[in-house]
């Protein structure tokens, strides 16, 4: 009796985490002018299978995309993920010098402290959507 | 009181002179050695001899000629990069700018920091200008030719290309992810390797210029 209401607990638990968890997403403010931003967030498997992500969108921007940045001998490069395998359990996170989904031009220019909808999409999950706080990256943010 | 314990008594106080001698002693010696001693070891890499730069003839922000006079006098912080890049140049100047506002909050010297852009087909002074503005209004773009560029990349021992242009015309541009500290001399003293932490770099560009003992 205890252990089956454990199970139920647990089952309810896992009902009501998502699938597919995104937090902690922003996107640093950009200088007037620029046609390009990034995006920042974690991603955390929480199905049981391997998620495949296959890119990302947003309604704000006319192209989206997802990157690498690679500092080899110094070097700052940015190659283009077409395809990134997320194992079940695992978390990634997209952070500066690393993953970043590239947002390029916008429509209008994100403004420190409103949110912009990103979408992300996998080959074997329906899509997930997220909202990214602009968070002010110019003089004065510490 | 017997004599017995009498002679435990002047025991105990005799350990404990001991005692309180042997901590004074030491505290005084770790004064003596926290003042001789820089506070922390450095994250910087610092050249054992600081390093010329070659003749630049450059152009600034607001179109006037940059030369290696412009970075004498004072202490100067240099990073290669180009607007067009969505990751490492907005953090690593939004970081900077961390730096400064850490080193003004500290007082003493504060670098200047300049932003030298190695994509100048698409970079000109005045999209140098509104973009460092925005980091910093003190942040100061420049930018030359190629062959110029090159040099300047090649004396600091590093390198920037360009990949192939996409449909649309955009194209990625590599470039160095360190930051280089210049004295005032004009010459190579530091570098800063990534992940760049502003307090590291304060507290770094604090102790070279203690070291040096040349403010700027």
């Amino acid at each position: 009796m205890r252990r089956t209401s454990l199970a139920l607990l647990a089952l309810a638990l896992l009902a009501a985490a998502p699938a597919v968890r995104i937090s902690d997403a922003r996107i640093p403010a950009t200088p007037p002018g620029l046609d390009m931003a990034a995006a920042y967030f974690t991603v955390q498997n929480n199905t049981p299978n391997t998620l495949v992500l296959t890119g990302a969108q947003s309604s704000r921007f006319r192209k989206v995309s997802i990157h690498h940045t690679v500092i080899s001998d110094g070097i700052a490069r940015m190659t283009r993920i077409p395809r990134l395998a997320i194992a079940p359990g695992s978390v990634i996170r997209f952070e500066p010098g690393g993953y970043h989904v590239m947002l390029m031009e916008p429509k209008s220019p994100p403004r420190a402290g409103e949110e912009i909808g990103l979408t992300l999409r996998f080959a074997n999950h329906p899509p997930v959507h997220f909202n990214a706080r602009v968070t002010d990256s110019g003089q004065g943010s510490q | 009181m017997g004599l017995r314990e009498m002679t435990s008594s002047v025991k105990w106080l005799l350990y404990w002179i001991v005692a309180i001698a042997a901590l004074v002693a030491g505290l005084w010696l770790g004064g003596a050695f926290h003042h001789t001693q820089p506070a922390a070891p450095l994250t910087a890499d610092v050249l054992p001899e600081p390093r010329p730069l070659p003749v630049l003839h450059l152009k600034d922000e607001d179109g006037r000629t940059f030369t290696n006079a412009n970075l004498r006098g004072q202490w100067s912080f240099l990073f290669l990069g180009y607007t067009h890049c969505p990751d490492i140049c907005p953090t690593t100047l939004s970081d900077l700018n961390s730096m400064v506002q850490l080193l003004k909050q500290q007082g003493g010297s504060v670098p200047r920091v300049f932003f030298v852009s190695v994509d100048p087909k698409r970079d000109t002074p005045p999209v140098l200008k509104q973009y460092l503005h925005f980091f910093n209004p003190d942040f100061m773009g420049v930018t030359g030719n190629l062959a110029q560029l090159h040099a300047l990349a090649t004396s600091l021992s590093t390198t920037f290309f360009y990949d192939p242009p996409s449909r649309t015309g955009n194209y990625i541009v590599g470039h160095p992810a360190m930051v280089f500290l210049i004295n005032p001399q004009g010459r190579l003293a530091a570098i800063d390797m990534p992940p760049l932490l502003p307090k590291t770099m304060a507290q770094d560009y604090r102790t070279i210029i203690a070291r040096t003992g040349d403010a700027g």
